[in-house]
């Protein structure tokens, strides 16, 4: 019989719970914390802690932040007429990356997903539209090119575009270092329709 | 033992998994429902493009193992794109409410080309489709009915079998739902009945089932409420002749937003 202490075995069982990471990875993962030296241990128990009890919501773009405003939101830097919607905080650090945008940013926490029974009731829908005020130029539509992602892109341009403001989306098409024989038509044709003057 | 197959398909669902995965259930020609991991495609310069998305119309290439609950995909691409269920909110609705229901009742690698070739046909005539586009969702679902072996009867009455013709003056028609149709007023008599169908929509029910044109349907002008009582029949209908058909997400997900775009447009 296959002899786990309980402490290694809860250990593993909590890993496996992660996305991503399967019984065998979580096995490796324990072991090698199993290796560390215990102020190593103490340092990543205490850093999981430490970001569960610092960090929130932003209450206004709904990002992860440990002030609440977020920095983004309390900074005078930022063009205040811009908000760019994503899906979720990983594309706020995507687009942060490209040190191209400079307005704010709203979380939706997620995509229509007719299909798993996600609705605007289940994302940050009502809390993009106690935003919009006069000074709001434009909204920026920055969500995955997928399904859920053109649903609440359609859903969102056509509950704002009566407030007034300008509603835009990010350009769909080939990815740099990607190849045009291996794009679908869809895509090409997203490409052609998105070209633009050289 | 596996081997290599290749076989037309529909998108039917996609799952995210692990970092950049995908499990894809596929309604093949072939091999009825099937489901499938595609590893990697997510990633931006996966081969598979948009070929995974719902509704998709592809070729589809996988290693088939038996008694293997997920295939591995080797190839996917797009048959012929359907690219305005991604553009219309409407037709998106309707096509993802097909898939959907196709997902329900299909059984995994159970060959139904008849199934296939509906659910297939009906999403290219509504990638095409100019107007009234939530009619072909009356269409399916009759069809459906017909295809998985239970087509409404409209013609004579299920129990006597005596030919029902429409009469001017008679505006709506007895249906007996788990007898599976049209019932006359003297076996009502003795069965009771479970429905009462305006005249109007048993003509245009009658039509959907007599012709192949799915075009037709497009022509048909139907109100709000003569929509919802279609609805309800055909709901009521395939309810009680698939044992396990629960309520559609995509449907009370759609309705939702139709709701908070009808209140934002002031329709």
């Amino acid at each position: 019989m296959l002899y786990i202490s309980d402490s290694l075995n809860q250990l593993i069982e909590e890993f496996s719970q992660l996305p991503g990471i399967g019984r065998k990875s979580a096995q490796r993962l324990a072991l090698y914390i199993l290796k560390l030296p215990k102020e190593e241990v103490i340092k990543i128990a205490h850093a999981l802690v430490n970001v569960k009890e610092k960090m929130k919501y932003c209450s206004v773009c709904w990002n992860f932040t440990e002030t609440d405003p977020c920095d983004i939101c309390r900074s005078a830097k930022r063009e205040m007429n811009t908000i760019c919607v994503v899906e979720e905080p990983n594309d706020v650090l995507a687009i942060e990356k490209t040190h191209e945008y400079h307005g704010l940013y709203h979380v939706l926490g997620g995509s229509l997903s007719p299909l798993e029974g996600i609705g605007p009731d289940d994302l940050k829908v009502k809390e993009l539209l106690t935003r919009i005020s006069p000074e709001i130029e434009e909204i920026i539509l920055a969500l995955n090119p997928d399904i859920e992602g053109e649903a609440t892109t359609i859903y969102l341009s056509r509950l704002l575009k009566p407030l007034g403001m300008k509603v835009t989306r990010i350009a769909r098409g080939i990815p740099i270092g990607g190849d045009l024989e291996f794009a679908d038509e869809a895509t090409l044709t997203k490409a052609l329709e998105g070209r633009v003057i050289v | 033992m596996s081997t290599i197959v290749k076989t037309e398909a529909i998108v039917l669902r996609s799952v995210n998994i692990r970092e950049s995965s995908k499990v894809v259930t596929f309604y093949t020609r072939q091999f009825g429902k099937v489901a499938g991991m595609v590893k990697g495609a997510r990633q931006s310069k996966s081969k598979f493009g948009s070929s995974l998305e719902p509704m998709s119309y592809v070729l589809l290439v996988f290693y088939k193992k038996e008694g293997r609950d997920i295939q591995t995909v080797s190839h996917c691409d797009l048959m012929k794109p359907f690219r305005k269920l991604y553009e219309d909110l409407d037709k998106m609705a309707v096509g993802m409410t097909m898939i959907e229901l196709v997902n329900i009742v299909a059984h995994e690698q159970e060959q139904n080309i008849e199934l296939f070739t509906l659910l297939q046909r009906t999403l290219n005539t509504l990638n095409t489709a100019t107007h009234n586009p939530s009619n072909l969702l009356y269409y399916f679902e009759i069809r459906l009915a017909k295809v998985l072996g239970f087509e409404p009867i409209f013609g004579h009455c299920v129990s006597c079998r005596k030919e029902l013709k429409e009469v001017a003056e008679v505006r709506s028609y007895k249906i007996h739902v788990e007898k599976g149709g049209l019932i006359c007023a003297k076996c009502s008599a003795v069965y009771g009945h479970t429905a009462l169908l305006p005249a109007g929509i048993l003509k245009i029910f009658r039509q959907i089932l007599a012709s192949n044109e799915m075009e037709a349907v497009f022509d048909f002008e139907v109100d709000e409420k003569t929509r919802n009582i279609m609805e309800s029949f055909i709901w009521t209908y395939l309810r009680y002749h698939i044992s396990g058909l629960r309520a559609l997400k995509s449907d009370q997900v759609f309705s939702k937003m139709f709701a908070g775009l009808k209140n934002a447009e002031g329709n």
